[in-house]
């Protein structure tokens, strides 16, 4: 196949772009000679002289950041977090306060401060957070849709809540419905997957902090995204249908769709997209076969399930007798 | 070639993990002397918990689709939550949510700082379609459905004279519920273990149509299905790169693989006197997958690299191919379903200059079908011979290529250029050997105040196939089948989108989007499409205690499609628009820190219409519509620091009407013995009163 050699060359890349940087960074480690400091002092690298104890003798009367006591990000055992042993607790996030504190809080000073109007550029808000998160959430970030338009992690985020909005499933949707609005009201569309109602969230499908798939989707292909929880449609059948394994979207509409089953059209017209004069002819079925038409009968072609009244197998078959999707 | 990939995977590991040997630390303070002594971590335990009741009026499946909330009368209204930490530094929550309704959810998760994390989550996932559904069909066991004793065949639904009385109600429904367990172990700062289980249940019943030749029926379904997935494997964390490492496996198994069901109709052949429909059979998915970042030394670039392989198998049994004693189509084994699915992957961002970004992604998704082909006699619907025939398989590669640039002109003012490519390649069984997609667009960015953004982005598309391999159909197939998928056609698309932040108080954004497909060198199929959509919402926070917002949408899709009765006819052409809006708003109030009111209210519309051209006659099918109108109140009330009041009202009210169920009941159309589903419509009123403790700090 022509994209065999793409394939391979694509493959390649990988290994050696990733061994050669390897080779970069080792011979780069092997002349750094580690050495002291000038001085390792908190002040001398512009940070407080006590950490956290310095901001709070401040900001300890606002119950809205006290909350951050309560959450993941200041838990005093746990040496990955900004509290645990060694940690720089308030400044791992918000960055060196010594300025500040010299101003007596009256400027910024260099301060990082997080959220969509924020002075801080998004990106330098953005690198505290994945200075921690890179590995765990971050590794497809800095290409992906939400980095190319500059959204902040705070924008989404609130790190001194006790319960996050956006990391809960029944209130995701609503953070991110903010800024996707015509996705959002896609959900109240007469048909749509379960997220308005809080059983599914947009993360079960999407990978808001990147993915190397297409609209950041969590699985590498739509097709493993559906069907991680549409197993029984998986396959392979023994009898196939084509646009299935090629596309999910090629039928179904996954946000919202006015027609059941988050069809992209009725049928039998949806169908008649691609069967027409095959197998029996491809009729205009009519508002005639409509019931309670004059000079008409009521239409099994068109009515309840139009074509899968009969092809009701159309995500594929097992059945010896198959072939037509019909058992 | 496994052991090609096999060696990709091990060395795009090695490498990362090469990579992060290479991190140099910056200069770190001595922090040993920060005591955190005013950091008031918590010890102990705090929880909420609530509990009421709650009573629905006018529920029914349509309104509780999602909810399980699908009949009127009382329901329990709890909800509670809860978290404890040691000073040693353990910690656990539980979470408790809708545990009156189907739809409940519950997770409990404990662990120790810096060591380990464990949780346990349950997920309920009520689906309901329809509750006014009949059908004279019984279930005799798993996978069998007869007809009554005394039922009476005959070639048309208004012959069968004991339909009436033989009509029972079946509710078409089903519930999903999944448990997941949920395991971290962090060997160091720089490595985490990881685990995941989970088993999830779907049972209930479905709808499948199946047919005598011209003579359909639709039947209630049996769903029991359960699906075991396994996630495992093993994260790195350098400064400068990553590594994740991960192996999955996903089992599906259906307990019923096979229906039965007795012919309603008089039988075109003597024999034929029942069906058997093929359930979905059991199948795996096992992958392993290697996947990270790597920060590069220049331009604050980052490489993000993917690389997964795995195998998608079947080994269910065949069914019996026929009911027919005299016809049957035995295959011995199963199918021993076997294809590759395979995923690389690489993602580069660079910064050459402050105002300028640059990324990139190149990837890769195959799919290699190697399930054996069968020449296979098969019997159609239950009652004559069909021939014999191979079954195809499908496989394809495709391999896409993006691009984009940002540059920053001035501060207020960005541009943009971006492209993608995806080239798919198909199997030699298809009707196509390759199909290609390019598409380009520019974009400019305004800001002219710090709280005001404009963007406008356009671009276009051209879609290219090879040429159509009518030997790779069957005979009986018209060679344009698939035409649509497959058509050359060329897109134009427009987006437009602002945000005005007017004070820190109101704000207003808007969002529009249109597009335009033409399908060129196209007799049939989909000939244009069109789509517009605008979005837009108006908020105003004036102060913490309160805040309203008012918004709305509308959609319009459009489409010309052309067909062709019989080969060499004139084409006839069906025209569909489909129109969408909906108008909302809401506020939030709280008084004296004691009162919170939450009030939201929606309406949405949806119309759809069809007109045939040219058919004698009428032309247009009458519209398809849907209108919804919900309000929402909802107040909590701090009756003493540790008790509060909580009062839920919800009002919704929907009709539809759809000419595809309407007024069709199972005696309606002579060869469809249909369920009787009606368009949904309901008007329901929910009150719930509840009581909200707080325990602890």
């Amino acid at each position: 196949m022509p994209t065999a050699g793409v394939r391979a060359a694509l493959g390649s890349c990988i290994a050696l772009a990733t061994l050669v940087l390897a080779a970069q960074a080792w011979g780069a480690a092997a002349q750094t000679t580690p050495a002291a400091p000038p001085a390792n002092s908190p002040a001398a690298l512009g940070y407080s002289e006590h950490g956290a104890d310095t901001c709070l003798m401040c900001h300890r009367g606002d119950a809205r950041l006290m909350t951050i006591f309560r959450t993941a990000h200041a838990r005093p055992g746990d040496p990955r977090g900004p509290f645990g042993p060694g940690g720089l607790q308030c400044e791992a996030c918000h960055g060196p306060g010594g300025a500040h504190v010299k101003s007596f809080g009256m400027k910024p000073a260099g301060i990082v401060i997080f959220g969509s109007h924020s002075p801080t550029p998004v990106a330098q808000q953005n690198s505290m957070c994945l200075s921690c998160h890179r590995a765990d959430v971050g590794h497809a970030w800095a290409a992906s849709a939400h980095a190319a338009n500059e959204v902040s992690c705070a924008a989404c985020h609130q790190i001194h809540s006790v319960s996050d909005p956006v990391r809960e499933q029944a209130t995701q949707a609503a953070v991110c419905g903010k800024c996707h609005q015509a996705v959002a009201a896609d959900f109240i569309k007469p048909f749509h997957h379960p997220v308005p109602e809080g059983t599914m969230a947009c993360a079960s499908c999407h990978d808001p902090h990147g993915s190397t798939a297409r609209a950041m989707l969590v699985k590498s292909t739509l097709n493993e995204t559906c069907t991680s929880c549409h197993a029984e449609l998986r396959g392979p059948f023994l009898w196939e249908h084509q646009p299935v394994t090629d596309d999910c979207d090629n039928c179904h509409t996954p946000h919202g769709s006015v027609q059941p089953a988050l069809l992209t059209e009725r049928p039998p017209m949806l169908c008649q997209e691609c069967h027409d004069a095959a197998g029996h002819p491809s009729v205009p079925y009519g508002p005639q076969g409509l019931p309670g038409m004059p000079a008409g009968m009521p239409n099994p072609y068109l009515l309840v399930g139009g074509c899968v009244n009969c092809h009701s197998q159309v995500h594929g078959s097992n059945s010896p007798s198959g072939r037509a999707l019909m058992r | 070639m496994r052991s090609r990939r096999s060696q990709l995977l091990i060395a795009a590991a090695v490498a990362a993990a090469l990579a992060g040997r290479a991190q140099a630390d910056p200069p770190r303070p001595d922090t040993s002397s920060w005591t955190c002594s005013q950091c008031p971590f918590p010890t102990g335990g705090s929880a909420t918990i609530e509990a009421g009741v709650g009573y629905a009026d006018g529920a029914n499946a349509g309104s509780g689709r999602y909810t399980g909330l699908d009949h009127g009368g009382p329901y329990v209204a709890a909800d509670a939550s809860g978290q404890w930490r040691t000073k040693s530094g353990h910690y656990g929550s539980f979470d408790v949510e809708q545990a009156g309704l189907p739809s409940r959810h519950a997770s409990v998760t404990q662990g120790e700082e810096g060591r380990y994390e464990l949780s346990l989550t349950y997920q309920g996932q009520p689906f309901r379609q329809y509750d006014d559904t009949v059908t004279p069909y019984r279930s005799v066991g798993a996978g069998t459905l007869v007809l009554p004793a005394d039922w009476l065949s005959s070639n048309s639904t208004a012959g069968m004279t004991a339909l009436e009385p033989s009509l029972e109600g079946v509710r078409i429904e089903s519930d999903r519920r999944t448990m997941a367990l949920n395991a971290r172990y962090f060997t160091s700062r720089v490595w985490t273990l990881f685990g995941t289980y989970s088993h999830s249940e779907q049972s209930g019943t479905g709808i499948a149509g199946a047919s005598f030749l011209t003579e359909a029926v639709q039947l209630p379904e049996p769903i029991d299905y359960s699906t075991d997935t396994i996630e495992a494997g093993a994260l790195w964390a350098g400064r400068q790169a990553s590594l994740r490492l991960a192996y999955s496996g996903s089992w599906f198994h259906d307990d019923t693989d096979q229906l039965y069901f007795q012919n309603p109709y008089l039988p075109v052949v003597p024999e034929s006197i029942g069906g058997l429909l093929s359930l979905p059979p059991d199948n795996e998915l096992q992958q392993v997958s290697a996947s990270g970042e790597i920060q590069l030394p220049f331009w604050s670039g980052a490489l993000s690299y993917l690389a997964s392989d795995g195998r998608l198998g079947q080994q269910g049994s065949f069914v019996p191919g026929s009911t027919l004693g005299s016809d049957p189509v035995l295959l011995a084994g199963s199918l021993g379903g076997d294809i590759d699915l395979s995923h690389y992957a690489l993602s580069l961002a660079l910064t050459p200059a402050s105002r300028l970004s640059m990324r990139g992604r190149a990837s890769y998704d195959g799919r290699d079908d190697h399930t054996r082909q069968l020449l296979i006699p098969y019997v159609v619907t239950d009652a004559l011979p069909g021939g014999t025939y191979l079954t195809p398989r499908y496989g394809e590669d495709r391999t896409r290529l993006e691009g984009s640039t940002d540059y920053r002109i001035f501060r207020w003012a960005q541009a943009g250029v971006g492209g993608d490519s995806t080239h798919t390649h198909y199997s030699p069984e298809q009707v196509l050997s390759y199909l290609t997609e390019l598409q380009a667009w520019g974009y400019g960015t305004l800001t002219p105040l710090a709280a005001l953004s404009l963007t406008v982005k356009a671009g276009s598309g051209r879609r290219d196939a090879s040429a159509f391999n009518p030997a790779a159909l069957p005979l009986d197939e018209n060679p344009l089948l698939r035409a649509y998928d497959y058509a050359p056609r060329d897109r134009e698309f427009l987006t437009l989108r602002g945000t005005w932040a007017l004070s820190t108080a109101l704000s207003w954004s808007v969002e529009g989007t249109g597009s335009t497909d033409a399908y060129r060198l196209t007799q049939e199929g989909l000939k244009e499409s069109r789509q517009r959509e605008l979005s837009t919402t108006l908020a105003f926070s004036p102060a913490t205690p309160w805040s309203v917002y008012v918004d709305g949408s509308y959609q319009h899709l459009e489409g010309l499609e052309a067909s062709l009765e019989t080969p060499g006819a004139s084409p006839w052409q069906e025209r569909e628009g489909e129109y969408f809006y909906t108008v909302g708003g809401g506020g939030e109030w709280a008084i004296r820190s004691r009162w919170h009111l939450k009030v939201e209210y929606v309406h949405a519309d949806s119309r759809d219409d069809t007109e045939l051209l040219p058919v004698a006659g009428i032309t247009w099918f009458p519209e398809d519509r849907t209108g919804l109108d919900t309000l929402t109140l909802d107040s909590t009330y701090l009756w003493t620091a540790a008790l509060t009041l909580h009062l839920r009202y919800e009002r919704a009210r929907y009709g539809s009407a759809d000419w595809a169920l309407q007024s069709v009941l199972p005696e309606t159309v002579p060869t469809l013995l249909a369920l009787g589903a009606q368009p949904y419509r309901y008007d329901l009123d929910v009150l719930e009163l509840s009581f909200v403790y707080r325990l602890g700090k």
